[in-house]
């Protein structure tokens, strides 16, 4: 697995930047399983977080949080228009189940899944 | 939508995420929840139904792979890219291809020539369109729509009644979550990408978003050639997902002003359009579809 799985090639820049520096923890070798979480990436979908479960080395599953549902609320920065602005304070308050948004590529999916397997120890 | 953007690379089968381990995923409510990379975007399930197992899932995945292989005009051997070279005919086509293509050309029509096919490969449109020169054509604005609605009815054949499909920002709502009794979605805020601009409520319905892209406009007027103006984005919401994706790509390309109308014109379909002066403006429906 780790020959194709572990390059940087073809992805953009958010994967590239989830690879600088993380901190690995001590027992990431050991053989317990042990789940290790991605950044928290919002590059163009709005939360994505990776978690990985890693047993000797290897990854044995894959988990995403996309949603609210997970504790996630929306807060938004203190800018844009005026008929927005009160649109997005009323929406900030609720939990979403699911987000329409401009096409959203695999990027931040990539990005956040390369930075749990940094913390793993895996890259 | 996915027509503009550039290739990613490796095909999506061959990304990272296919190649590790992944699998459907236990969670701590019942039913599946499931992400996977294919046509270079993230497709999330949500299937809040106990009785449907990972190999309906299963199923239905590797069918979206089929489709990717057979559409995706950045891969050589698809039969979009064999048609772009004229070595397969219309006839020679995979039904489901044809039936795509039929479609596109059906919407063609249905919005005054503002959804093209071959608008990706007009000359000075895009700089990289993928495999295919002059006079080729590119369904992707609507093969993950269509992907996605034929996923849902693959999903309610396997005994699926209340889920939701989101393939890169694009969704379908079935019946209704766990705790609830429609989805909550959020239309995502067009100036900050982690903000919600509205928020609606849907069930059995589909949504549909377009927009200038975060690094710089990918919807380019196909009459006019150029990125459309007065709008930075336009969300559709009806019954088919497909027609919705098609709609709003059309409708954003159309420019404010030509899409209010077109969007008030709709039969069925109800729109939110956010123009670059900050207003928000809706179509009589959506009152009813605001959440709280």
């Amino acid at each position: 697995m780790k020959s194709r799985t572990l390059t940087t090639a073809g992805l953009g820049a958010a994967a590239a930047a989830a690879l600088t520096p993380v901190a690995l923890p001590a027992d990431a070798a050991a053989a317990t399983t042990k789940t290790y979480k991605g950044a928290l990436e919002h590059t163009h979908y709005s939360n994505v977080q990776v978690s990985i479960t890693v047993k000797r080395k290897k990854i044995t599953s894959i988990s995403v949080s996309a949603n609210p549902q997970d504790q996630q609320s929306y807060q938004r920065e203190a800018y844009a228009l005026p008929l927005l602005r009160k649109e997005a304070l009323k929406a900030q308050s609720y939990k979403i189940h699911t987000i329409s948004s401009v096409t959203t590529t695999s990027e931040a999916f990539i990005a956040s899944l390369y930075s749990a397997m940094g913390h793993a120890k895996l890259l | 939508m996915t027509s503009w953007f550039p290739p990613r690379g490796a095909n999506s089968s061959q990304t990272p995420i296919a190649a590790a381990p992944s699998g459907f995923l236990p969670t701590t409510r019942a039913g599946l929840r499931h992400v996977e990379d294919v046509m270079g975007m993230p497709w999330m399930f949500d299937i809040c139904d106990s009785g449907v197992g990972p190999d309906a899932l299963g199923a239905v995945v590797e069918w979206l792979h089929w489709v990717d292989r057979s559409f995706s005009t950045y891969r050589a051997d698809s039969e979009i890219a064999r048609l772009n070279r004229r070595e397969l005919t219309p006839a020679q086509l995979h039904p489901d291809v044809r039936e795509v293509l039929d479609r596109c050309e059906q919407l063609r029509h249905e919005t005054g020539g503002y959804f093209d096919v071959a608008a990706p490969y007009r000359a000075g449109s895009v700089p990289d369109a993928g495999y295919g020169g002059p006079g080729s054509i590119d369904p992707s604005g609507l093969v993950k729509g269509w992907a996605i609605a034929r996923a849902a009815a693959r999903l309610r054949d396997a005994g699926a009644h209340n889920f939701s499909v989101n393939a890169g920002g694009d969704a379908l709502l079935s019946g209704h979550p766990d705790g609830d009794d429609r989805w909550r979605v959020g239309i995502q805020h067009p100036r900050s990408a982690r903000d919600i601009a509205m928020t609606l409520a849907l069930s059995d319905l589909a949504i549909a978003t377009s927009g200038t892209y975060v690094r710089g406009a990918h919807i380019h007027d196909p009459l006019a050639g150029r990125a459309p103006s007065g709008l930075l984005s336009l969300t559709i919401v009806g019954p088919d997902i497909a027609t919705a994706d098609a709609y709003a790509t059309a409708a954003f390309a159309m420019g404010a002003t030509r899409a209010g109308h077109f969007c008030a014109g709709l039969d069925g379909y109800d729109a939110v359009l956010i123009r670059d002066d900050g207003s928000v403006i809706t179509t009589a429906g959506i009152d009813a579809l605001r959440y709280a």
